[in-house]
C-alpha cells in the first residue's frame, strides 16, 4: 500500500471515530454484564534511533493498540472478567491478538470497612501504579509510560500469566490499606524479553516457571494521597538450541518500586522510584549481578475538564547495558542510561475520543528496543521523539 | 486592574479552589435500602467501587451522570471531595483490570430519579430539593 493511501485510510478512521457516539460508558450494559473497548493509533517520529518500528526521520505508524473487555457478575459474590488485546509495537511486539487476562474474582469476605478476595485464571501482576492497565491508553498519564519503571522491552516478564492472587483491603482511621499478592507461571517469554536480557533474539528459548508479586498500598480516604510499595520476583531459565553459542543459564529479575501520588485540586503529582536487580548466571559466562536505578517525577495539570498538560523527568541508570551480556561486547557507554524529559498534552475531544501529543528529549539509549535497533554502534546518544495519538473508547 | 482577574482565576484553578457551583446535591436511594444515613467515607467507598454491597448484603447498584455534567461535578466535589477526572481514573483502572464494574451512566436527572426508584439497591444523586416520593433521600453525615 502506498504511503498516501495509508494516511488516507487513517484519516478516514479518525473521521469515523470523531463521528461515533460520544460517551465514556460501556457499549453494552445489562444487569450483570458490561462490555467496553478501545482503539488507539500512535504516530511516532524520532531524530535518531528507532522506537516501535522505523521512526528515524520518518513518521512511523507501528504502534497500534485495541482491546475489548468484559466484566460479568453472575452472582454478587463472583466476578468474571477478561480482555482480548491487539497490540503491535514495532518489532518489539508482533504477537497481534492475544488474551490479555481472564480471571475469576471471589470476594469471600466483605464488610463496610474491608474486603478479602481471591482471584484465579490468567491474572495481571500488580506492580507500580500503572502495570495492570498499561495497555489501555485512557488509564495512562501519557502516550508512553515512563520507560524507566515500565520499560517496554521487559514487559512480558511481569505483565499477566496463569496463576492465583489474594487481595485484602481495609479502612482504618489512618486511611485505606491494601495488600495484593500474586503467584503466576508465565511460561515461554517473547523475543523482546530475550533481547532485553540476552542481547538479541537467541536461537534457544527463555522459560519462566514462577513469578511472585506483592504490593502494599495506602491512601487517604479521599484518595488524594497514595503510597505504594511493589515487589516482583521473576525467574527464567534459558534452554539453548543445538549449536547455540550460549549455554543453558538462568535469569533473575527482581524489581521493586516505591510509588507516591498526590492530587492537589487540578494538579496531580506522581513519582516512582525503583531498584531492579538483574542476575544472569551459567550461560558458560561469568555471572552478572547488577542493580539498576530507575525513577521519575511527573506533574499533570487538568487545565480544563477536557484538557490536561504533563511534564515529566525520567531517569534510568544501569551499571551495565540493559542487556548485560551485550555489555561485554563493548557497546557505547550511553547505552547504560537514559534521561528523558517529556512534555505532553491531552485533549478529550468528546468523552469517548482522546487526542494526545507528546515530545521526548532523551539522552542515552538504555530502553531503546533492541529489535528495532539491531546495531548498538549506530545508536545516537541525544535524540528527540515526537508522538501523536488518537484513542477512542466504546 | 481588569487584567488581574484572569490571573486570579488561573491561580485559583491551579490551586483547585474554583468556587463551587451554585445549588446543593443530595444522595438518593431506592426505597428498599434500609440505611438511615451514610457517612462520607462509605459514600466514597461505594463511588470508588470498593464497597459493592449494603450492610444487609444486598448488592449496590451505582448510578452516575456524565463526567462533564455540572451536577456530577458538584456531587463529586461537595460530597466525595474528589474531581470527576479522579473518579474516572479509578473506574477505568478497576474495570480495565477486571476488578470491578463501572457505575451505570445516565443521561439526565429525570432518568436518574426514575432508575433509582425502579432498581433495587440503587444509589444516585439529584439536585436539592428532591420532590419525588418514589426515591428516598439518604442524609450524608
Amino acid at each position: 500500500m502506498c504511503a498516501c493511501c495509508r494516511y488516507a485510510k487513517r484519516a478516514a478512521l479518525l473521521a469515523a471515530l470523531a463521528a461515533a457516539p460520544a460517551a465514556a460508558d460501556p457499549f453494552y450494559q445489562s444487569g450483570n454484564l458490561q462490555l467496553q473497548g478501545f482503539v488507539a493509533q500512535t504516530l511516532i517520529t524520532t531524530s535518531r534511533n528507532n522506537f516501535f518500528g522505523r521512526t528515524q526521520d520518518t513518521l512511523g505508524t507501528g504502534f497500534t493498540e485495541a482491546g475489548v473487555n468484559g466484566v460479568w457478575q453472575p452472582h454478587p459474590g463472583l466476578l468474571v472478567a477478561g480482555q482480548m488485546l491487539y497490540r503491535r509495537a514495532g518489532k518489539n511486539d508482533q504477537r497481534n491478538v492475544r488474551l490479555d487476562y481472564l480471571q475469576a474474582v471471589w470476594p469471600f469476605w466483605q464488610r463496610a470497612d474491608g474486603t478479602l478476595e481471591l482471584r484465579a485464571g490468567k491474572i495481571k501482576i500488580p506492580y507500580g501504579l500503572y502495570n495492570e492497565t498499561r495497555d489501555v491508553p485512557f488509564t495512562r498519564p501519557s502516550i508512553l509510560l515512563p520507560e524507566s519503571i515500565y520499560f517496554d522491552t521487559a514487559r512480558n516478564f511481569a505483565l499477566a500469566a496463569p496463576g492465583a492472587g489474594f487481595n485484602a483491603r481495609w479502612q482504618t482511621a489512618l486511611g485505606e490499606w491494601q495488600v495484593n499478592l500474586a503467584a503466576v507461571r508465565p511460561g515461554q517469554l517473547d523475543a523482546a524479553t530475550e533481547a532485553n536480557f540476552l542481547g538479541s533474539d537467541r536461537p534457544g528459548h527463555l522459560y519462566s516457571n514462577a513469578t511472585y508479586a506483592a504490593q502494599l498500598r495506602w491512601s487517604t480516604m479521599d484518595q488524594s494521597t497514595l503510597l505504594a510499595l511493589s515487589w516482583v520476583d521473576a525467574r527464567a531459565r534459558y534452554q539453548p538450541a543445538p549449536g547455540d553459542p550460549l549455554g543453558a543459564g538462568k535469569v533473575g529479575y527482581t524489581p521493586w518500586v516505591l510509588s507516591a501520588q498526590k492530587h492537589l485540586g487540578t494538579v496531580t503529582l506522581t513519582t516512582e522510584y525503583g531498584c531492579p536487580r538483574i542476575r544472569l548466571y551459567d550461560f558458560n559466562l561469568p555471572a552478572i549481578d547488577v542493580r539498576t536505578r530507575a525513577w521519575y517525577v511527573q506533574g499533570a495539570w487538568h487545565i480544563r475538564p477536557r484538557w490536561e498538560a504533563l511534564l515529566r523527568y525520567d531517569s534510568y541508570i544501569s551499571p551495565l547495558k540493559n542487556n548485560p551480556l551485550a555489555a561485554l561486547s563493548g557497546n557505547p557507554y550511553f547505552s547504560r542510561y537514559a534521561k528523558d524529559w517529556t512534555a505532553g498534552l491531552r485533549w478529550d475531544v468528546t468523552p469517548a475520543l482522546m487526542l494526545r501529543a507528546e515530545f521526548h528529549h532523551v539522552t542515552g539509549t538504555i530502553w531503546l528496543p533492541a529489535l528495532d535497533n539491531p546495531n548498538p554502534q549506530q545508536e545516537g546518544r541525544v535524540w528527540n521523539m515526537g508522538l501523536l495519538q488518537a484513542s477512542w473508547r466504546f | 486592574m481588569v487584567r488581574l482577574r484572569p490571573l486570579l482565576t488561573l491561580a485559583l484553578l491551579v490551586l483547585g479552589l474554583q468556587p463551587a457551583l451554585a445549588g446543593a446535591v443530595d444522595v438518593i436511594v431506592n426505597r428498599d435500602v434500609q440505611l438511615p444515613q451514610i457517612s462520607e467515607n462509605t459514600l466514597r467507598a461505594i463511588y470508588t467501587l470498593r464497597q459493592t454491597r449494603w450492610p444487609d448484603g444486598q448488592p449496590i447498584h451505582v448510578f452516575v451522570l456524565a463526567d462533564d455534567d455540572p451536577l456530577h461535578a458538584e456531587f463529586a466535589k461537595s460530597l466525595l471531595g474528589m474531581y470527576p477526572y479522579q473518579l474516572r481514573q479509578i473506574w477505568d483502572q478497576l474495570t480495565f483490570s477486571g476488578m470491578g464494574q463501572a457505575p451505570e451512566q445516565l443521561s439526565s436527572q429525570r432518568e436518574m430519579l426514575r432508575r433509582v426508584a425502579a432498581t433495587p439497591g440503587a444509589i444516585g444523586y439529584a439536585a436539592a430539593p428532591i420532590g419525588n416520593e418514589h426515591v428516598r433521600l439518604l442524609p450524608v453525615r
